[in-house]
């Protein structure tokens, strides 16, 4: 009876010690949303990021994990692995994954990584330096890994999926399609829940951020506004300052050259008037006179 | 008996009688007066209205070629409405009033089509282009186009501005599909609608693609610039910000000639990461 009592009190300790163990490992990387992802901006479809949200404080162990890319059919065009960890882990700090692109148009700072050869492999065909997918494809954070929702288990999809344009997802149906480059829009959550439930009712487009500021980390959870990288800092894309010119729409006829002032056209129309009108003067002035001489 | 005949038929009495005054005459006499207060008036008005109408059209002409004291600068900022970088407009203000210049800013709002027609009419040493430019590369009317428009501010309408329209010297630009038009400045709009000299002024295209080809370049030469330059493909406004900084550095307070300014410059900030874009002259030295 002893002993059975011991084993029983053993039996408790050892779950109770598993259930601390497996929860401890979620102050790592596990409690992560894919908080937006933009397919380009002001035609340029090379400014690209994808941004990560925290939805637990201490998820800043992401080295060595994986992003995965792939097209609207399914198949893996791009893996990225994370190459070292983030400073800042409360609830609500976001990771902030860009191409060189993107760097080199944002004010306020820069993505907390980049993609390059160096840490993203193409696969069947897809470019390395620009994986995200548009306007259909799915992106996958750690996949295999459990997140943050009620179970223990690592279901399919998580740590978390975005499947967008007709993708198919492990999670409800496909978000919207990621428009077009000249849509300065990003694919965007409208939560920071924990676990994923329904692509297509969890994300919308939303316009990026028309300013830069910093988000005090009150606002963490609060402020959806992207791109925000893990400095807290949220980031204005600028791009390149070009853009479309386009013939006129005017009419094809050929029109009189326009009285502007200061041409030399106007000129002569302005002593032509004159002139008339000084000639109307003197006729006027003879048939006056010419009047009077014949009474 | 109408009022001419009787008019008549009184004077040929009166003259029948002698021609002797009478209350008659005297009373005749004011109608003659009258007539001649109407010559003199029309003579007046033949005078006055030829002077009034070139008075009024020298008044309404655009600015004046004179030179003043002070040297002065632009900066016409057509980006602001979209990129507004007051940062960058406060140091390069501060960097031309440092060297002497008084500074004229234009807010993106106020670069209209008739503010660019004066560029060349105002005496600037500097012209300061922080505009979007965008390729025009179509034919119109027969003829092959290459060249770099750059944007106003005005918003496009196929019902203004029809002249300078069917002669392209204004086309419509757009910054991305779905963007707002505006009236774009073509080269031709450089060449013949800018009264005035640039003067040897330096004019900087800071926009995409300046310098792309020379067709705009060439044509602010033909006004007069002494130096344009331009970047020969796309920019983000973040770089082009920074290299015309760095530029006014170089020539305003370092007093570098233009040639060892530009190739400083571009030396430190480098070509643009992203597009990989250089900022060139016009005409350069062959």
């Amino acid at each position: 009876m002893r002993y059975a009592r011991l084993l029983s009190v053993l039996f408790v300790i050892v779950v109770g010690l598993m259930a601390l163990n497996g929860r401890s490992a979620y102050a790592a990387f596990h409690c992560m949303r894919i908080h937006a992802v933009m397919g380009g901006y002001n035609g340029t479809d090379t400014i690209q990021y994808v941004e990560l949200r925290m939805n637990l404080g201490g998820q800043t162990f992401i080295g060595t994990h994986q992003m995965k890319f792939y097209d609207a059919a399914g198949t893996l065009k791009a893996t990225f692995t994370f190459p070292g960890n983030v400073l800042n882990g409360l609830n609500g700090d976001s990771i902030l994954v860009g191409m060189v692109e993107f760097d080199a148009n944002t004010t306020g700072g820069n993505a907390d990584f980049t993609f390059s050869n160096a840490n993203t492999v193409g696969a069947n065909g897809g470019d390395p330096l620009h994986p995200i997918q548009s306007p259909g494809g799915k992106i996958e954070f750690a996949p295999g890994f459990d997140n943050c929702d009620a179970d223990l288990v690592a279901n399919p999809g998580e740590v978390d999926t975005v499947g967008y344009g007709g993708a198919a997802t492990p999670f409800g149906s496909s978000a919207p399609a990621l428009p077009s480059p000249s849509d300065n829009r990003a694919l965007r959550l409208g939560n920071i829940n924990p676990a994923p439930s329904n692509n297509s009712t969890e994300y919308s487009l939303q316009a990026v951020s028309a300013s830069t500021f910093s988000v005090a980390t009150g606002s963490l959870k609060s402020d959806l506004a992207t791109p925000r990288n893990n400095g807290r800092a949220v980031l204005q894309i600028t791009p390149p300052v070009g853009g479309v010119a386009e013939a006129p729409d005017a009419g094809s006829t050929p029109l009189a050259e326009p009285a502007a002032g200061g041409s030399s056209a106007g000129i002569v129309i302005a002593i032509a008037a004159g002139a008339a009108a000084g000639a109307a003067g003197l006729s006027g002035a003879a048939w006056a006179l010419r009047r009077r001489r014949s009474r | 008996m109408s009022k001419r005949k009787r008019r008549q038929h009184h004077t040929r009495s009166w003259e029948a009688s002698g021609g002797s005054p009478s209350s008659e005459t005297t009373a005749a006499r004011q109608p003659q007066r009258g007539r001649r207060l109407a010559l003199i008036g029309a003579a007046l008005l033949a005078v006055a209205i030829p002077v009034a109408a070139l008075a009024g059209f020298l008044l309404l002409a655009p600015g004046t070629d004179e030179t003043p004291d002070t040297p002065r600068a632009v900066i016409v900022d057509q980006l602001g409405l979209t990129f507004p970088n007051p940062g960058f407009v406060q140091r390069a203000t501060g960097l031309l009033e440092q060297a002497g210049y008084q500074v004229d800013y234009v807010p993106g709002e106020q670069a209209t089509v008739s503010l660019y027609s004066t560029l060349a009419s105002r005496s600037y040493d500097y012209v300061l282009l922080r505009v979007h430019t965008a390729q025009f590369t179509k034919e119109w009317r027969g003829l092959p186009h290459d060249e770099a428009v750059l944007f106003t501010s005005e918003p496009y309408s196929p019902e203004i501005y029809l002249y300078e329209q069917w002669e392209l010297l204004l086309s419509q630009a757009y910054a991305y599909e779905g963007a707002p038009r505006y009236f774009g400045v073509a080269a031709n709009f450089v060449e013949s609608a800018m009264p005035g000299d640039f003067d040897g002024a330096t004019v900087i295209m800071m926009g995409c693609g300046g310098l792309y080809t020379d067709r705009t370049a060439e044509a602010f030469m033909q006004r007069g610039a002494g130096v344009v330059l331009g970047w020969d493909q796309l920019v983000s406004a973040n770089h082009t910000d920074r290299a015309t900084e760095r530029l006014l550095e170089k020539l305003l307070v370092d007093g570098l000639p233009i040639d060892a300014a530009l190739a400083q410059t571009m030396a430190e900030v480098g070509r643009d990461p992203a597009y990989q874009s250089t900022l060139l002259t016009y005409p350069t030295e062959d």
